[in-house]
């Protein structure tokens, strides 16, 4: 077999592999914003400090008021994120595989959840906690920082989200005005 | 009205658990709980095994700062570690060459100086005891215990124990550093194994525990024990300054009492002061002698201790003493210099259970 040859059929398990096997704690972190940007270095060495937890169907994964931690990302399964305030109680969003939920709470101190998860059926979260992000920072700080960048990222583009809806509710037809780019301006 | 109902029912199905869950939760209590106990009576157990866990776990504590900083150098954690090591076993090996025969020789005198110092005390109660015979001859009558009080009594068992604790120095110096080599290294790891076993629901709350003990247990340990190296190097540098002999072996056991708060340095001034009053023979030594401690103690309590400890244990005074004595009562020595870290654990405890636990709805 020659060398090319070999590399050809290489490729080919490399993908048929990809396509076939159990996906990995891996694959599902890689395929986050949080994550993307890691050295498959620095991504095992998340995979380390990661927390895998496994959910029923309908268990509550936090509730409305808590003190949260940090972020889960769907490995498996889903999650519905609940509104439970005083007034209503309504679903706001069905997250899949790949998505991830409560990030606020890894940058803010003492955070409380403002919504309520709970698993739309029998599903396995990744759990990333500010203690496990301060630790990657103390030991790894190129990849903490990376992802602190991320997570930071992430909620600017919400909050910038958020300041157009209220912005949008308060002038409906006020096709002018951008809250994104005055708040990214700033 | 019919809002409040579809409250009602949303919250509460959104609330009870599926029985699945409930199932697995039970069972990873059970499991924790299970792991928890066999893990305690290995430790209660098997003897010395508790103290050479507790050793290692202060000698981790110590490295992991280090560990982490040679980790931001590119170094993985397992190679970061021996590296470290490397570097310790030079050093102590470096220092031991330079301090050993010093230190013997003043065991060694010290052993000499014994029977000198056995007699000089053994007197000196003897006449104490007359004079307050005669001055107040109703307490003649009061048992005091005053009687029967003799420095081999009080010394013999002192003197026992630090053989004892020699013979085992060996044990101590394979089994700790290999132990805390893979608390350094594994750690997180039986840390995580650990947590897999809390229910979902107690999860993060857990997690948040564990950190904040983490975090307040090393900065307690780190800032004791340097303070216990600077109050040795200033007391090691005065006593030899006033040539009081010993002045190494002195400065060494007081650095070790004084990891005990409030009462440890008492106790770490005795021997130095009836070295000074009953070997020197010279009134200064006794006055210079008491002198070094003091200042040290002035250093350790104007500088030290507000700056690096008070900050981290956060406790009142009283309830510091409070606790010494209690471990005292319970442990003897360990019991006083482990009761103080497990209060301010317990404090952690306490304030995280009240900050993360009591938030979760039923």
């Amino acid at each position: 077999m020659s060398i090319a040859e070999y590399l050809k059929a290489l490729t080919i398990y490399r993908s048929m592999d990809r396509r076939f096997r159990a996906k990995t704690i891996r694959d599902t972190l890689q395929g986050t914003v949080l994550f993307r940007d890691l050295s498959r270095l620095e991504l095992s060495l998340v995979e380390r400090i990661v927390h895998l937890r496994h959910y029923a169907a309908g268990e509550t994964v936090f509730r409305t008021g808590e003190r949260g931690l940090g972020l889960y990302v769907i490995h498996e399964g889903a999650v519905r994120i609940v509104l439970d305030q005083e007034d209503e109680v309504r679903e706001v969003a069905l997250l899949e595989v790949g998505d991830f939920f409560g990030e606020v709470a890894l940058v803010e101190d003492h955070a409380k959840r403002s919504a309520t998860a709970l698993a739309a059926r029998p599903t396995q979260l990744i759990g990333f906690f500010k203690p496990d992000l301060l630790e990657l920072i103390d030991r790894k700080p190129h990849a903490g920082v990376k992802i602190a960048m991320a997570i930071a990222s992430v909620l600017a583009q919400r909050l910038c989200a958020g300041a157009e809806d209220d912005e949008q509710q308060a002038a409906p037809n006020d096709k002018g005005s951008n809250a994104c780019s005055q708040a990214t301006g700033t | 009205m019919m809002a409040d109902l579809k409250r009602s029912r949303a919250t509460s199905a959104a609330q009870r658990q599926p029985p699945a869950a409930q199932t697995r939760s039970r069972l990873r209590v059970a499991a924790l709980l299970a792991a928890l106990a066999a893990v305690g009576v290995i430790l209660f157990s098997v003897p010395g095994m508790l103290s050479n866990a507790l050793l290692a776990i202060v000698v981790a504590y110590v490295l992991n700062p280090a560990v982490a900083r040679l980790e931001r150098r590119g170094y993985s954690r397992a190679v970061a570690i021996l590296v470290l090591y490397a570097v310790l076993g030079v050093g102590c090996a470096v220092i031991g060459s330079v301090a050993a025969p010093a230190v013997v020789q003043q065991a060694m005198e010290l052993k000499a100086a014994l029977p000198r110092l056995q007699d000089a005390v053994e007197r000196s109660i003897g006449e104490w005891r007359w004079s307050i015979a005669d001055r107040f001859p109703w307490m003649a009558d009061l048992d005091l215990g005053l009687q029967s009080l003799s420095f081999s009594e009080i010394a013999g068992p002192i003197l026992a124990g630090s053989f004892s604790v020699a013979s085992s120095v060996l044990l101590i110096l394979v089994l700790v550093p290999l132990t805390a080599f893979f608390l350094l290294k594994d750690a997180a790891m039986f840390q995580r194994s650990m947590l897999q076993m809390v229910p979902n629901r107690y999860f993060e709350p857990s997690l948040a525990l564990i950190h904040r003990i983490n975090t307040q247990l090393g900065s307690f340990i780190r800032a004791k024990l340097a303070q216990s190296v600077v109050v040795g190097l200033l007391l090691w540098i005065g006593l030899s300054a006033v040539s009081i002999d010993f002045a190494a072996l002195l400065a060494a056991f007081a650095a070790v009492m004084n990891l005990i708060p409030y009462i440890g340095p008492l106790i770490g001034a005795v021997p130095g002061i009836l070295v000074a009053v009953f070997v020197m023979d010279t009134p200064d030594a006794a006055w210079f002698g008491s002198a070094v401690y003091f200042v040290a103690q002035v250093v350790d309590m104007v500088f030290i201790v507000p700056l690096v400890v008070a900050r981290i244990v956060d406790l009142h005074p009283l309830t510091v003493i409070l606790t010494i004595i209690a471990g005292g009562k319970v442990l003897g020595v360990m019991g006083m210099l482990i009761a103080l870290p497990m209060v301010c654990m317990l404090k952690s405890a306490y304030l995280e259970i009240d900050a993360g636990f009591l938030t979760l709805r039923r």
